[in-house]
């Protein structure tokens, strides 16, 4: 989960990284979930915090976090990126096709968005019969 | 009065303990009205843009939220035009409601490690429950006018009213001949997690239940339509690419604002090729949505496929001049 593309200032990772430490593994206190707002109350600290916990499994929570990231920063490149690489990641990958055929390569390094399709892509076909509900 | 004496305002370590045993107490609970019942406080706003509006109860006067606003039992929440909220609970399940939406928190219950569920109610608009923190026995039930909706550790979004209605006209699943009701018709998907997921999360279903009839939705990208109240649900069937691309914008007004803010045919124009696209990219079809039982002989985890860049998917290439990791726009 590459961090290519984000631009922050160093005094702005530190801070990103002091929040992180304060961020609970678990809430169930009103007060822990305050700190996971917190954490995704500014673009830079958001993609950071969806990061660190994408890195431990937390798939879901980081979608989550970038959701909140893009309702205050709807243009930010890198939580698309994001977003779109964490839901194909879940194998919803249309919707995290959908995402990626909208992102500009040119808001990115070259190469960023090598990842995102990486992930997106099928790795097998499924066997016929597969699953249910149809 | 067990329930009274366990209950606060403010939760405590000991909180979790007390939800629970309120979880117990929940049917008594619920024929109690709620102006004589102690605030049961569930999660919080957790972030808030635009207009969002909150009050106690669906009856009471409405106010504008804010960020880390504490919601209970019989809160409602309400969104305007362009406008997004989300709500974190205590297990860290998110609800996020998109524009023009309302919902209705009826309960939630509590017991980590042990159980968690959720009873909420869609009145209109956009809206999606992410499960949180796994646990043995976990529920979500959400209800919409048309609908019920239960959901097991999944990501799921539902549609209520109009903008339902128009993602519904364009499926190839949905019959012509359909009649909708622009205030209930309730449109659901199921987003993930998918057969494929990622360690760390546990593919989960969803069922939508109208009338008499229930539609299981066990694979990311199925949906169910119910087209009015008491109508039955049409499906499973797999969304296309514009549905999908439809649901997002309908989940991230601000996302779709912040496209649009430019040249707004351009703009348009953009979005109708980033979708025609992402059909390319997943090696299907975007003008035809199979429906369930139909010529479509693909696994419902059959998820679709997308190429990188050095290496395109195997059963559709770009058209000639198009760049299979371009975008659009």
């Amino acid at each position: 989960m590459s961090f290519r593309s984000h631009r922050s200032g160093l005094s702005g990772l530190c801070a990103t990284f002091m929040l992180l430490g304060a961020v609970p593994a678990a809430a169930d206190t009103p007060e822990q979930l305050d700190v996971l707002s917190d954490a995704s109350a500014q673009e830079g600290s958001g993609i950071a915090f969806a990061q660190s916990q994408a890195s431990r499994g937390e798939w879901l929570e980081a979608i989550g976090t970038l959701e909140r990231v893009l309702a205050i920063a709807p243009k930010s490149h890198e939580a698309k990126r994001l977003q779109a690489l964490y839901l194909c990641a879940v194998d919803d990958r249309l919707g995290g096709a959908v995402i990626l055929s909208q992102l500009k390569p040119k808001n990115y390094a070259q190469g960023a968005l090598d990842e995102v399709f990486a992930m997106c892509r099928e790795p097998d076909p499924a066997p016929a019969g597969e699953g249910a509900g149809q | 009065m067990t329930m009274i004496a366990l209950s606060t305002r403010r939760f405590t370590p000991n909180y979790t303990r007390a939800a629970l045993l309120m979880g117990a107490a929940a049917t008594m609970a619920i024929a109690t009205p709620l102006q004589a019942q102690e605030r049961v406080e569930v999660g919080i706003a957790a972030q808030a843009a635009g207009e969002v509006l909150f009050s106690a109860t669906a009856e009471a006067k409405a106010r504008k939220i804010a960020r880390k606003e504490r919601l209970a039992w019989g809160n409602m929440v309400t969104t305007k035009k362009k406008s997004q909220l989300q709500i974190l609970l205590l297990d860290r399940s998110t609800l996020s409601l998109g524009a023009s939406a309302q919902l209705v928190i009826d309960r939630f219950v509590y017991d980590p490690g042990k159980e968690r569920s959720f009873v909420g109610r869609i009145l209109k608009g956009a809206f999606r429950f992410m499960s949180g923190i796994t646990t043995p026995f976990a529920s979500a039930q959400v209800e919409s006018p048309a609908a019920s909706i239960g959901v097991r550790g999944t990501v799921v979004d539902m549609i209520v009213g109009e903008e339902a209605i128009a993602i519904a006209k364009k499926e190839a699943a949905i019959p012509g001949n359909v009649k909708h009701d622009k205030k209930t018709a309730t449109f659901v998907l199921m987003r993930g997690p998918g057969a494929r997921t990622a360690p760390g999360v546990t593919p989960g279903f969803a069922e939508v239940t109208g009338a008499s009839k229930t539609v299981v939705l066990d694979a990311a990208g199925l949906a169910a339509y119910v087209p009015f109240k008491g109508a039955e649900p049409i499906g499973p069937f797999r969304i296309s690419p514009e549905g999908m691309s439809a649901v997002q914008d309908e989940l991230q007004p601000r996302v779709v604002q912040a496209r649009s803010s430019g040249n707004g045919l351009l703009k348009a124009l953009v979005g109708v090729a980033a979708v025609t696209t992402a059909a390319i990219l997943l090696g299907r079809d975007g003008d035809k949505a199979p429906t369930a039982g139909t010529a479509d002989t693909r696994s419902p985890n059959s998820t679709p496929t997308a190429g990188t860049p050095n290496n395109p998917p195997p059963t559709s290439a770009p058209p000639t001049g198009q760049s299979p990791n371009g975008p659009i726009g």
